[in-house]
């Protein structure tokens, strides 16, 4: 062996025991991981000891709501958020007056939980805000409304799907406002959750479609959300909106929402957009163009079989059978050899 | 003269020890990276149900693209396993790439296919495709027939039959669990960027799998086996977390991951002159997006799981680790534009020169490196300091971070349900760095040979089957 220079010693040996500390922390972090996994394994014993006691009186009172003051009785006060947490679970798997006689199982707990929905934990908030939505609603609707404003988007995204329902429509204008929060999330299931509200969300999706100056994106989730609510007058703003959108988003949900629910009246709004540069509105365009067309669209449908993006020209296939039927595909398909396949594959795919 | 030789050889041993230093202080950073990011997942996963969230709504089609060559015996079991995902709109394409056995005549029977047509939706150029078949039986069941063409291009001949936003790439024989593709298509909800997102894979081996399904989760007897499950959770939980919670994912495996169609068809699909098709789509996935200027995410999540059955003999091992250098090597060559480019962000200035320098070149320096460290050693010219120091940096930190990667999977997931396996992983750790390292590292080195001489192909990698609860194979 030979000696080190001082320096290079010195740095070396404390390589060493950074390490040497690095090792230990890690023994003890593995041992705390092993302290864990007992606490877990205990907690998981409790919880199948809990289950068994509470699945039986909780069944019955499913079949029987009477019994719901005798299940309270077996909840003992130290295990009450385990029952929640119980009840939390079963609500899952079930709907309309079970999901109900639930919510009565869990009512006299949710108090505890209602002062969590503070917690500096987001997970804590979370999961507050998800039990108080599905079990504690209207009694704690507040509490939820709140959480709409909750710093953490993920906590107010879950209070705005429980607010979501028909029942809780008057709280629509609440979750509207909220919505440039959620800029990131995918539209269509902002528009999904929308839709949700039911039927009285209709003027406040037309109205924000209508007005230029929201954000183009979400004036899309309100014209998919039209969509979903099977709105025909959204087509009419569908159409005028049409004249001043810039964004691809947008224009290809507000065709598709034409192609669903507009009429032949709205065709030479359309018309332009089936050479658009964009594939993404180009298909839209041929999907609206052959559902709402008739006849006088085979032109434009036809010269669409040569687009070369496959979905317009999947679509525009689509356009022609809807407008012309079968026959048009068989003469087409004669009269233009390049696009039989396509035109034949359509034809399959109507037929299966 | 022999001076001057033992003065390079002390500098080089000094260059290896820098090596070892960055190397495990990547690993070091990427772990604690992956703690906070899995700690902070896993309480929400707890705290949030997917499915309650997602709900039926909002669920993206997905097609699940399974490449199949010569798999006759699980295809069928493979197939219904794909149906009982627990997912409202799945179509399963299975691509039979040109099977030499009854792969066809299996499926054809239990799904009662039928000669159809389904509608080209790209233009990926691939091998050409002979026949499409449905099912009578299940109406999202499909196989569609082709020319042997490897299966970057059976990925691509499906990708060019998907009508669904989402697909899913997989190999024939994972085992994705129940609920992965709710759980993998979170990020697409939460950031409509999203382009691919990449789970965990698990190792199957010595697991009980009963119809298509692991039931119980257990370490394989087989030692090989059981440290590539260390392996593996090091790989995954540490390492693409931790690149994963920077933006910076360069590898999603081909055994699962979920990519937005549209964005694969833009960049050009699977490339078919690599082994390594699954990190070299994901690296040109981050070169398309960048240079287009284009915004995307690509992400892991480590909750989503498919099961896969690993190697239990070193022939086999030492061939697909070969491979895997080499796909390495291909995609880093053939994208090395990206090293240290700002352009390229967090990927072309972390993860590219991280994949570069340290996972490409490592075993030539690792291997290198221990050769002359024992000589030094052995020609008594190394101080005791520096021999201290080596071997902390190779030997100790390498346990460390394989002891905390144990750690993590504890914390968090808790797969190993026996006290026992968990036992075994930690003394594992601590022993998989005497011997299964270097010769991993050994492995590696064949590959970069091979990589250099210009070899192709994938190498024979035979497959023991599933157990199910009688113990048998399948």
């Amino acid at each position: 062996m030979v000696d080190a220079s001082p320096l290079t010693g010195l740095a070396l040996s404390l390589l060493s025991v950074t390490v040497l500390l690095l090792f230990i922390v890690t023994v003890g972090f593995s041992g705390y991981a092993i302290v864990l996994r007992i606490a877990y394994e205990r907690r998981n014993r409790l919880w199948a000891s809990l289950t068994e006691r509470w699945s039986k009186p909780v069944l019955s009172a499913i079949a029987d709501p009477t019994t719901i003051p005798a299940v309270h009785t077996v909840v003992e006060k130290r295990y009450r958020l385990y029952f929640v947490n119980f009840v939390l679970d079963y609500s899952q798997r079930v709907r309309g007056e079970e999901l109900n006689t639930l919510r009565s199982l869990a009512e006299p707990y949710l108090g505890v939980i209602a002062t969590r929905v503070k917690h500096r934990r987001t997970e804590v908030r979370l999961r507050s805000v998800q039990t108080l939505g599905t079990l504690g609603l209207p009694a704690y609707e507040k509490v939820v409304l709140e959480a709409l404003d909750d710093p953490q988007e993920s906590v107010a995204i879950v209070a705005a799907r429980a607010l979501a329902r028909p029942e809780y429509s008057h709280h629509a204008a609440s979750v509207f406002e909220k919505m440039p929060r959620f800029s990131g999330w995918e539209p269509l299931f902002l528009a999904a959750m929308l839709a949700e509200f039911g039927p009285a969300v209709l003027p406040l999706l037309r109205d924000r479609l209508r007005d230029e100056t929201s954000p183009e994106w979400l004036r899309a989730v309100d014209a998919i959300a039209l969509r979903l609510q099977l709105d025909p007058r959204g087509a009419d703003i569908a159409v005028a909106a049409l004249e001043s959108a810039t964004d691809v988003d947008l224009i290809a949900a507000l065709m598709r929402l034409i192609a669903e629910l507009g009429r032949p009246e709205h065709l030479p709004a359309l018309r332009r957009f089936a050479t658009c540069a964009s594939s993404v509105v180009r298909s839209e365009a041929m999907r609206a163009l052959g559902a709402i067309g008739d006849a006088g669209e085979v032109p434009l449908l036809e010269r669409g079989l040569g687009d070369p993006d496959p979905w317009a020209s999947a679509n525009a296939a689509r356009g022609l059978l809807s407008v012309g039927g079968i026959r048009l595909l068989e003469r087409l398909s004669t009269a233009h050899p390049e696009h039989a396949v396509l035109l034949g594959h359509v034809a399959r795919e109507a037929d299966a | 003269m022999t001076e001057a030789l033992w003065g390079l050889v002390g500098f080089f041993n000094h260059l290896v020890l820098l090596y070892f230093i960055a190397l495990n202080g990547v690993y070091l950073a990427t772990t604690v990276l992956a703690f906070t990011a899995l700690r902070r997942l896993s309480i929400t996963l707890k705290a949030l149900d997917s499915m309650q969230l997602i709900g039926s709504n909002w669920a993206p089609p997905i097609s699940l693209i399974a490449p199949a060559f010569n798999e006759e015996a699980t295809c069928v079991e493979s197939v219904h396993s794909l149906l009982s995902l627990e997912y409202p709109g799945i179509d399963v394409i299975v691509v039979n790439d040109g099977s030499t056995d009854g792969t066809i005549g299996r499926l054809k029977e239990a799904f009662n296919l039928y000669e159809t047509d389904r509608l080209a939706t790209g233009s990926i150029p691939t091998s050409s495709v002979r026949a499409i078949y449905r099912s009578r039986r299940h109406q999202n069941v499909w196989l569609i027939d082709k020319e042997n063409g490897g299966k970057a291009d059976a990925l691509n001949v499906g990708i060019n039959y998907t009508h669904t936003p989402l697909f899913c790439a997989m190999d024939a024989d994972s085992l994705v669990e129940p609920d992965a593709l709710t759980r993998i298509t979170r990020p697409f909800l939460i950031d409509k960027d999203t382009v691919a997102v990449g789970g965990v894979l698990r190792i199957a081996n010595g697991c009980t799998v009963e119809d298509g399904r692991v039931t119980d989760v257990r370490l394989p007897r087989n030692f090989l086996a059981r440290l590539q499950v260390l392996e593996y959770l090091r790989a995954f939980l540490s390492s693409r977390m931790g690149w994963g919670a920077l933006n910076a994912t360069l590898v999603i495996s081909g055994a699962f991951g979920i990519f937005r169609r549209s964005a694969v068809v833009a960049a050009g699909g699977y490339a078919t002159d690599t082994v390594g098709e699954d990190m070299e789509l994901i690296v040109r996935l981050h070169r398309y997006h960048r240079e287009k200027r284009l915004p995307y995410r690509i992400g892991f999540i480590p909750d989503p799981v498919a099961w896969t059955e690993c190697p239990e003999s070193m022939a086999v091992l030492g061939r697909q680790r070969d491979r895997w250098q080499r796909g390495l090597i291909q995609s880093l060559m053939r994208h090395r534009v990206m090293l240290f480019n700002p352009l390229y962000g967090r990927a072309g200035m972390l993860a590219f020169p991280y994949f570069f320098f340290l996972e490409m070149l490592g075993p030539v320096i690792e291997l290198a490196g221990y050769a002359s460290f024992i000589a030094t050693v052995l020609a008594g010219r190394a101080s005791l300091d520096f021999a201290v120091a080596f071997l902390s940096v190779a030997i100790v930190l390498g346990g460390v971070l394989s002891l905390a990667a144990v750690a993590m999977e504890e914390l968090t997931f808790r797969r190993y349900p026996r006290r026992s396996d968990l036992f075994r992983l930690f003394a594992l750790a601590l022993t998989e760095n005497f011997g299964y390292r270097q010769l991993n590292a050994w492995w590696r080195l064949k590959g970069t040979i091979s990589a250099l001489r210009g070899v192709e192909g994938w190498g024979t990698m035979t497959r023991k089957g599933f157990s199910n609860p009688t113990g048998e194979t399948s």
